[in-house]
């Protein structure tokens, strides 16, 4: 067997979660967009939003790399989804804690992408947790268990570097523990 | 035969008659037998009704863990869900042995665990080196703090748990937070870990914050609690397990994560395994791993098979747990998931390294 020389995850999650902030968080290269303006103003009142995706990397020395894909939030681009999913190896759900129902949207994502989330891993970033007093990680976390799965939930800052890290180094965690059936 | 002596307080005279007549009909297939005792001093099950003035009385004492205790509730009375054993009224003799078993079963659980516990206490004794020794009593200290802390109910007023060098630690179950307030708040961590020689709570009135104040959640003072203190020896309520693994992540984000703590996260989330199976795949400190159980033990995400499940499939089961044949398996990568992960692991290093995902704590 040759020795990968790439790892691709997928970031994903409802329009306003902080796809797009996180990617280039951590991406070593200029990210590429695909943003148009706005039209859902309902869903989000942010002027621009992704509509097909975004595109970071980190590269490494004798052209190893990890491939980040972002996807477009709203469900009307859902096409893109299964076509940026092939061949992911982790995925990162990203939810708002301000959006009517976090709970909802896990379960719409996670029907989405289910069997990449069964086949390898998957972490679950949680952005304003601190604004929705009705709901917690740990109820995030029940509503994994609900579904089948247990993956880590953790609250994070989308803005903050090393929060993003964390969530890449708990799939890469997952990666890694994985061999050990 | 096993006979174990039951009492009942606060349960209507009829009712203390048919559990008197139910409990000598109940014998199971173990040994076990019960009698219902009028000395309550004695009692290993104690039943009793929680609206009564005796029942509440008796619940306000402490209790040393190795009383069971099984409420007696009217249909018309809610639940709570801090029971752990509810018998609704009428009495039936079937639910009475189904939770008889139950009882029988999480009091050998215990017992293991306290003479494991203590067995271990000893052995660690008799080769102790006065740091051990030191570090003994710190445990003891710390055990004693866990306890205290998990008495706490939100109705409870907040309380004073340490004040070392001039510095306040208030513990406010209402708001489920710690804070930390005086010259010395910044360097926290090194108060949470002071607390180990603290052996009693006061209660106070909740000081007004200043600008050094540090307010943690409950959860990451029970986990720096037990990563920096109880590092030792496994806490009683898991000194028994033979085998780990976890019923949920616990978001360790918020409480500050290690890269060997996402790895065991990840490793455990899988199946159980035993102390030594996890420090082969991941290579960590003893003492670190000890304190990543306890700390997972304190946030209620542990979750474990009793031994004699992992030994003996034909047992009955109570309740739905964990199939015995993902526990513990020896570590073995089948030949292409090895290879796979090899592969991966150099890269995976590679881009940590270009990435410089720096872990806050693995000590």
């Amino acid at each position: 067997m040759s020795t990968p020389r790439e790892i691709k995850i997928l970031i994903t999650g409802p329009m306003g979660a902080g796809k797009t902030t996180a990617l280039a968080a951590v991406s070593t290269v200029t990210p590429i967009k695909t943003e148009a303006n706005n039209s859902d103003l309902a869903q989000h009142t942010k002027t621009h939003t992704t509509v097909a995706l975004d595109y970071g990397e980190v590269e490494l020395a004798g052209g190893e790399r990890l491939r980040l894909y972002g996807t477009p939030g709203q469900r009307r681009f859902n096409v893109m989804w299964q076509i940026l999913a092939k061949g992911a190896l982790g995925v990162v759900i990203l939810l708002d804690m301000t959006r009517p129902d976090p709970i909802a949207d896990l379960k719409d994502y996670f029907a989405d992408f289910q069997s990449v989330i069964r086949e390898s891993s998957c972490v679950i970033g949680v952005g304003r947790s601190h604004e929705n007093s009705r709901l917690s990680t740990a109820d995030i976390s029940n509503a994994c268990t609900e579904l089948g799965v247990m993956l880590p939930v953790f609250a994070i800052d989308v803005r903050r570097r090393d929060d993003v890290l964390l969530l890449l180094e708990a799939l890469f965690s997952q990666i890694e523990m994985a061999a050990f059936e | 035969m096993k006979r174990l002596k039951c009492a009942a307080i606060g349960l209507p005279f009829n009712e203390k008659l048919l559990l008197g007549s139910l409990l000598e009909l109940v014998a199971l297939t173990d040994g076990h037998v019960f009698a219902l005792a009028d000395d309550e001093a004695e009692a290993e099950i104690m039943f009793l009704d929680p609206a009564s003035l005796a029942g509440k009385a008796y619940i306000a004492k402490p209790n040393p863990g190795l009383v069971s205790q099984i409420h007696y509730c009217p249909a018309d009375v809610s639940i709570p869900n801090s029971v752990t054993w509810v018998l609704q009224a009428p009495i039936r003799f079937g639910s009475l042995r189904i939770m008889l078993i139950d009882v029988v079963e999480k009091r050998r659980s215990v017992m293991q665990a306290l003479s494991r516990t203590q067995a271990a206490s000893l052995q660690i004794k008799n080769s102790a080196v006065p740091e051990q020794q030191n570090a003994i009593a710190a445990h003891r200290k710390f055990e004693h703090i866990i306890g205290m802390l998990q008495r706490l109910t939100p109705s409870n007023q907040p309380k004073l748990l340490h004040g070392p060098q001039n510095v306040q630690i208030v513990i406010n179950p209402a708001k489920r937070n710690v804070t930390i307030s005086g010259r010395e708040a910044a360097n926290w961590q090194r108060q949470v870990k002071l607390c180990s020689q603290t052996v009693s709570l006061v209660i106070i009135q909740v000081p007004e914050p200043t600008p050094e104040t540090i307010t943690l959640s409950q959860e990451q003072f029970h986990w720096e609690l037990a990563k920096h203190v109880g590092s030792l020896v496994l806490l009683p309520g898991i000194a028994g397990f033979e085998t780990f693994g976890l019923t949920r992540w616990p978001d360790l984000g918020a409480l500050g994560a290690g890269q060997f703590d996402l790895r065991i996260c990840a490793l455990l989330s899988n199946r159980e395994f035993s102390i030594g199976s996890i420090m082969r795949a991941v290579p960590i400190a003893n003492s670190s791993l000890i304190g990543f159980l306890n700390g997972c033990a304190l946030l209620g995400c542990m979750r474990h098979t009793p031994a004699d499940l992992l030994h003996s499939a034909e047992r009955p089961k109570i309740r739905p747990l964990p199939l015995p044949s993902a526990i513990d398996r020896p570590i073995v990568s089948t030949p292409s998931a090895t290879a796979q992960r090899q592969g991966f692991l150099g890269l995976l290093g590679k881009l940590r390294s270009a990435l410089s995902f720096n872990p806050k704590a693995d000590a």
